[in-house]
């Protein structure tokens, strides 16, 4: 059975391309468009891995990793979130919030299949 | 076939020759990790080469093999001699694909169904279950060191979705590894939090991933476990001798790093030392291979198409021979500015003329690699056990010369396998050790190279040579012959020692044959042998075939041209005392010297000088004079043949080109010197 | 015999005409200093340089039993490509005279003449008569230059031959 992943990001394109890459490595992918949709789309559903921007408008990344981790059923759920070289500061204030790990954008296919493998199996 | 495919055959062939090389040694030291990656890199690039080039056929097979290759760098398999047997035969199998025009693929095909079994057998049998895919990472091997790496994660790792288990496992990915597992610090029942993570692990790895890479693992978790990450040598550490009851995985037992480095430090040193020794003692050639394969993966070399070399080669000639007229041309016209000119540019042609002809050298080496699985192939099928050995394999020869002793060497091998050693038991029984062994060695001498098989076999028996002679009619039933000239009876057509059909060669050995081949590149043979205790073969080659440096003389109007390397000294001499020579012998300053009478040899008589030239020519131990009427000067000869025409002119050994245009010819002084000998002998 | 053309040159050695397909011919070149190759049979003139090629030079009056050639004005080396035991070599014989290139068709190719010729009938190939009815003897080259000939039978020739040179001179 092939795991499933949801990515969140307020950039169509951005979806897009990770939704792509990860679809061609067998993975089923959800996507929602910011925190709001994403939490609707979680409700109760499982998942084996959360993909998140951090700056979304309704509900940014962080606020989202906080809602899951604090969520009964969701707190073992490995959380990766997307940002760039210069947001480091964020990484601390992520993992603090329950995140697993980070994917820096921009990124090439391999770079998000490789920080993925870290987490899911 | 366009040129990238032929740039592909070049290369595939000197990998194939390589991944012979390889497994000779191999053969000789199963565990040598070095000699398994060079054989995996040598898979990969015909596998890489050979789809790119439109041949799937090889790329398919190469992949099995290079599979199997992998399992072995990754110890889950062992070297077996069946394994070295595939691959010896999947080097005839890939050649056979590659040459191939269509008309053998239902062999090949037949062949390679075998083959794949018997490949299979080996990934099957040996390892149930144990195989896994390999990863697919690069196989760049270069850099490979091993690294110590302690894992223990803080109780919460898990609390952000982390698994630690994931991480230890993609950590031994990189490479090849050892993992301890430790869970002492389970907590009791009453304390213990599901969520909790109380093991930890210890691995030791082997990877060609530098450390980065190794703490890129745990960068999501630097805050929540110890990495702690140490190199405890810059070297594969598996399958080092002794290594193995260090790396024994019990959990909660770490592993022992200081005994692992002191150990690892002194295999290291040890083979710093034997390699070292190799290196001053050429004779162990099991290590000297190793060590050219450590030394190949920095090789300053580079390929050249051997046609460019050829061409290359002509053109200096052609340069030569231009300069020759030069010379001649500033001579005459008293030009001290030409002359100066002329001189700095034969200087330089000089200096040209000796690096392209070094280029053309190549070591016996290059033989004994195909030697060595002849004697291997043929030994085990006469089922003969045979050391063969080879000494002063670095001595370099022309690449013509190497050309065209590859097929006599063979035959003597041949010979030496089927008829000189002896089987186990007949050796045995002489009091031999049971296992019989064969010796190429090569060396200079003077102008020349001489190569010498030796076998500590049966050697020749004369009475039987003779019986066998009387019988096919070569000599009279009566002959009195010495010992020393039956044996040499065997240089004779029509005896040849088998007839039989043999799969190396394609037809019947014989020496006559192997004794034409070799004079036609300017060399000898000569066979000694001692009944009971073997025989040997010496064949000496000139060094140099294209270009000597020679002394220009002159017998009536007509130049020729002795090689200045034979010549020892001259003489001027009164015609009046040759004529009187007795038995040509001339007595100068107190001293006899044996003479060589040119003019009556090439039966001229017209205007004998009144003064000639007596220049003495030497040959092993002996010094000969020749006769002729003046000396010219030096020149640097372009020699070229004389063509199949003049073939029973052998006192020539070619002829050059001389400013003027005209034709010079080249004495050949040592057939002199035999002619010479052999005729006092008769008389 | 593999001739790729019906193209033949005729040349001239002492009165007779004889031809080469043209397919053999490779170069007409004028006399230049032949070296001589000492203890060769005389009728093997020695070697010449041929842009940088040693070139052996066969005189084929000899080789045929006729006088061996006089050096005039119009003899010319023929340059030939000769197949020798299966591998093809150059090399150039010696003619009075180059005559003209014509073409031939098979079937105007008549037999070898039999016993008697005053040459070695086993070198002709056949022979063609011209419009001025003179005959023209189409030469095997290979034939003439086969070891058989040349090389083997060389130290019978070389003692026949230099006896016979000698009284000449």
């Amino acid at each position: 059975m092939a795991k499933t992943i949801l990515i969140v990001d307020d950039s169509e394109s951005i979806r897009e391309v990770v939704n792509f890459t990860l679809q061609n490595a067998g993975f089923e992918v959800f996507a929602a468009g910011n925190g709001i949709e994403a939490q609707s789309f979680l409700d109760g559903r499982t998942i084996d891995l959360v993909i998140t921007d951090l700056h979304m408008p309704e509900m940014d990344g962080i606020e989202l990793i906080k809602y899951i981790r604090a969520t009964s059923g969701y707190s073992r759920v490995p959380i990766l979130f997307l940002t760039t070289e210069s947001q480091l500061a964020k990484k601390i204030e992520a993992k603090d919030a329950g995140a697993t790990g980070w994917i820096i954008k921009p990124f090439v296919p391999a770079k998000l299949l490789a920080a993925i493998s870290k987490v899911i199996r | 076939m366009d040129n990238f495919q032929r740039k592909f055959l070049e290369e595939a062939s000197d990998l194939i020759n390589q991944l012979e090389q390889a497994l000779l040694t191999l053969e000789q030291d199963t565990g040598n990790p070095e000699l398994v990656d060079s054989i995996f890199r040598i898979m990969h690039s015909l596998k890489g080469g050979g789809g790119m080039f439109g041949f799937d056929n090889v790329t398919a097979y190469t992949h099995k093999l290079e599979n199997m290759y992998d399992l072995v760098r990754q110890k889950k398999l062992k070297v077996t001699r069946e394994m070295l047997d595939i691959t010896f035969e999947s080097a005839d199998h890939i050649t056979s694909m590659l040459n191939d025009d269509g008309s053998k693929a239902a062999e090949i095909k037949k062949n390679e169904e075998i083959l794949n079994k018997r490949i299979d057998a080996i990934l099957l049998g040996d390892n149930s279950g144990e195989i896994v895919v390999s990863r697919g990472d690069e196989v760049t091997q270069i850099g490979h060191a091993t690294y110590y790496v302690k894992v223990k994660p803080y109780e919460h790792i898990q609390k952000n979705g982390t698994n630690p288990f994931f991480l230890i496992d993609e950590l031994v990915g990189l490479g090849q590894a050892k993992v301890n597992i430790f869970y002492s610090n389970i907590p009791d029942f009453e304390n213990f939090v599901f969520d909790d993570t109380y093991i930890w692990w210890e691995v030791v790895i082997s990877t060609d991933k530098n450390e980065d890479a190794i703490r890129d693992v745990f960068i999501f978790v630097e805050d929540d476990c110890e990495v702690t990450i140490e190199k405890l040598a810059d070297r594969d550490i598996f399958g080092l001798e002794g290594i193995e009851p260090l790396l024994v995985c019990r959990h909660d037992f770490p592993f022992d790093l200081d005994k692992i480095k002191s150990l690892v430090t002194a295999i290291t040193a040890l083979e710093k030392a034997k390699n070292e020794s190799a290196l001053k003692v050429k004779e162990n050639s099991g290590d000297e291979h190793i060590k050219k394969f450590a030394k190949e993966s920095s090789i300053s070399g580079i390929r050249v198409a051997s046609e460019k070399i050829d061409m290359l080669m002509n053109l200096v000639s052609e340069l030569i021979t231009t300069q020759a007229g030069l010379n001649l041309y500033a001579d005459k016209n008293k030009d001290a500015e030409l002359t100066r000119i002329a001189e700095s540019l034969e200087n330089i042609s000089r200096q040209l003329r000796d690096t392209a002809f070094s280029i053309t050298l190549i070591p016996i080496d290059y033989l004994v690699v195909r030697f060595r699985r002849l004697v291997r192939d043929l030994s085990r099928e006469v089922g003969k056990e045979i050391v063969f050995e080879a000494k002063g394999a670095e001595t370099e020869l022309d690449k013509t010369l190497i050309e065209g002793i590859s097929e006599p060497l063979m035959h003597i091998l041949r010979n030496s396998i089927d008829h000189g050693i002896e089987s186990a038991e007949e050796r045995v029984a002489a009091g031999k050790s049971p296992e019989g062994r064969i010796t190429l060695q090569a060396y200079y001498s003077g102008s020349q190279v001489v190569i010498a098989v030796t076998d500590d076999g049966a050697g020749m028996n004369p009475a039987k040579i003779k019986r066998k002679a009387i019988d096919k009619g070569l000599i009279p039933s009566d002959a009195q012959i010495s010992d020393k000239e039956i044996i040499d009876l065997i240089f004779m057509p029509g005896f040849s020692t088998s007839e039989q059909v043999t799969n190396i060669s394609g037809r019947g050995v014989g020496m006559d044959v192997v004794k034409r081949k070799v004079s036609d590149i300017r060399g000898t043979v000569q066979v000694s042998s001692q009944l009971g205790e073997g025989t040997t073969i010496t064949i000496k080659l000139p060094l140099t075939l294209s270009i000597i440096d020679g002394m220009l003389v002159r017998i009536a109007d007509v130049d020729y041209i002795i090689p200045l390397s034979v010549i020892d000294t001259i003489f001027a001499v009164e015609h009046s005392k040759i004529a009187a020579a007795f038995q040509n012998v001339i007595n100068i300053e107190g001293t006899q010297y044996p003479f060589y009478y040119l003019r009556d040899e090439f039966g001229i008589t017209e205007n004998v000088p009144e003064k000639e030239e007596i220049i003495m020519v030497k040959y092993e131990d002996r010094k000969i004079g020749v006769v002729v009427d003046n000396i010219t000067g030096e020149y640097q000869a372009v020699l070229k043949p004389l063509g199949k025409l003049y073939r029973n002119q052998d006192i020539f050994s070619g002829a050059s080109i001389l400013g003027d245009g005209t034709v010079a010819l080249v004495l050949d002084t040592h057939k002199v010197i035999n002619q010479f000998t052999k005729y006092n002998e008769l008389n | 015999m593999e001739q790729g053309t019906n193209s033949y040159i005729s040349f001239m050695l002492g009165e007779e005409y004889f031809a080469i397909n043209v397919g053999k011919v490779l170069n007409i070149l004028q006399l230049v200093q032949i070296t001589k190759v000492p203890t060769a049979p005389d009728y093997m003139k020695g070697v010449i340089n041929l842009r940088g090629t040693v070139l052996p030079i066969i005189d084929v009056r000899m080789k045929f039993g006729m006088e061996p050639i006089e050096y005039k004005r119009d003899t010319v080396i023929l340059v030939l490509n000769v197949e020798i035991e299966g591998e093809v070599v150059n090399a150039g014989i010696l003619v009075d005279s180059v005559k003209e290139v014509f073409e031939l068709q098979q079937e105007e190719i008549m037999p070898p003449p039999g016993i008697g010729a005053k040459y070695k009938s086993k070198f002709i190939d056949g022979v063609y008569r011209m419009s001025d009815e003179k005959f023209v003897m189409l030469l095997d080259i290979d034939k003439v230059f086969s070891t058989d000939e040349l090389v083997m039978m060389q130290d019978t020739a070389e003692s026949e031959e230099s006896k016979k040179a000698e009284k000449i001179e």
